[in-house]
């Protein structure tokens, strides 16, 4: 049976995810009222829920997702997120029949498209059940190489500096930041046509009270902030467990300063490995990372051997779109900087 | 499990009428094979509509497009994602037996 998810509900499905958010009780309880509770765009109206008797035994949900859309106002698309079936429903149609409950009532409700950036192990059978597959695109990794007994979290916690070796402008590191500053700069910054991210301070204050993650801020300021990178670990694996660290965003309003953000974030971030996407990164900033000693790993075009890429999964869900979101299926109307969907825990 | 061996020389397209059969009945064998013991679909469904069953779903056919190019050194790519190649033994073996000419 497939269901609403309701407040009753709320035991049953932290038991389940268990399976996927690993945070115990408490902390799944946390994640789930972040992420569908507390979101600034869409509450709990598609989590969709599968049972089996009194058991729950499948989960998909959708968050809200806000994007500026070129030439028109913006508009919050789900996400599809937080997909899990207990291990003996694995392997039939279950997922498939959770994802047509959502899709239906994302259609009910005048939503065009359902977006999927998560893992992408099921992405070929979504394609083939009409899905649209805007990627995958590659990622930039660099080995961090640092030991526990290395690295200072004062260096985040209490804050410290550094300076750029690039632009000699001030980095300050730090475990928070001005949402709002940051939220202009990107205002400032490159202009584009592209679909894009809504980055304003309140789905920036939103993303950093995800009660799973720890996030970590480079920032520049001159009199105004001029550059900032965001990154993120998932508190569920610690500090230097195997999950890469994760470049969230990074913008600058020069080169120089935006290579000696990513410098200073190779150097001072926790983990065994730094990751980033590079999708819609200009070549001239490709070059820096490259220079940087990060390595680039790009699509080879072999589904198996893409599967750990970076995808962005688009599916209609049959109701109608305004002319300025019709196109969306288009990979090349995107612009997917600042998203990083592996970010989300 | 013995590793089904294709010959190196000749494509599918360049075998001979006798040998074609012959290879197409161990690719099917094969992946028959594969679906039982490696993907552990039951038996009593191996002959059936696997997608429409839902036997094989969602992650499986990530699953299985590595056990497909392990086991007959193909590539699987985005154009070749279609339901109706994977619908039944059958399809899959046409659609190895394809892609192994192709090679």
């Amino acid at each position: 049976m497939i269901t609403n998810y309701s407040s009753k509900d709320r035991g049953a499905v932290a038991e389940l995810q268990q399976l996927l958010w690993q945070a115990g009780p408490e902390g799944n309880v946390r994640y789930l009222d972040w992420k569908y509770f507390q979101n600034p765009y869409i509450d709990d109206r598609y989590l969709v829920l599968a049972w089996e008797d009194e058991n729950l035994v499948g989960m998909v949900g959708a968050f809200g997702a806000c994007w500026e859309i070129p030439g028109s106002k913006r508009a919050v698309l789900p996400c599809l997120s937080d997909t899990v079936i207990v291990p003996a429903r694995r392997g039939g149609p279950l997922f498939r029949e959770m994802l047509d409950t959502l899709i239906g009532r994302q259609a009910a409700d005048a939503v065009p498209w359902l977006l999927d950036f998560g893992d992408q192990p099921a992405g070929p059978a979504m394609v083939m059940r009409g899905w649209r597959s805007v990627g995958p695109w590659g990622v930039a990794k660099a080995a961090l190489g640092r030991t526990e007994d290395e690295w200072d979290e004062r260096t985040w916690t209490y804050g410290s500096t550094r300076i750029g070796p690039r632009s000699g402008a001030t980095l300050h590191c730090t475990a928070t930041i001005d949402a709002i500053a940051v939220a202009k700069l990107v205002a400032k910054v490159e202009p584009t046509d592209k679909v894009r991210h809504v980055r304003d301070a309140t789905y920036l204050d939103w993303r950093f009270r995800n009660p799973l993650a720890r996030h970590y801020f480079l920032s520049v300021t001159q009199g105004e902030m001029i550059g900032y990178l965001l990154a993120h670990r998932t508190l569920v694996d610690g500090l230097w467990g195997a999950t890469p660290t994760t470049i969230m965003d990074c913008e600058a309003e020069s080169d120089d300063i935006w290579a000696d953000l990513i410098g200073a974030a190779m150097q001072l971030l926790p983990g065994r490995e730094l990751v980033m996407w590079i999708r819609d990164i200009s070549p001239s900033r490709i070059s820096l990372l490259l220079r940087l000693g990060l390595r680039l790993v790009q699509p080879s075009g072999r589904l198996t051997a893409d599967v750990d890429l970076p995808n962005l999964l688009i599916c209609p869900t049959g109701a109608t779109a305004d002319s300025a979101l019709a196109d969306l299926n288009d990979p090349s109307c995107w612009d997917l900087r600042s998203i990083c969907g592996r970010s989300w825990r | 499990v013995a590793r089904l061996t294709l010959p190196a020389s000749k494509s599918f397209s360049q075998m001979s009428d006798r040998v074609q059969p012959a290879m197409e009945a161990a690719v099917r064998d094969r992946i028959r094979d594969l679906l039982l013991n490696s993907l552990l679909v039951p038996a009593d469904h191996l002959d059936s509509d696997l997608v429409a069953t839902g036997v094989i779903d969602s992650a499986d056919f990530m699953a299985l497009f590595m056990l497909l190019e392990r086991e007959f050194g193909i590539e699987i790519q985005a154009g070749d994602l279609v339901l109706e190649n994977f619908r039944t033994i059958a399809r899959m073996t046409s659609f190895v037996r394809s892609k192994t000419a192709m090679a």
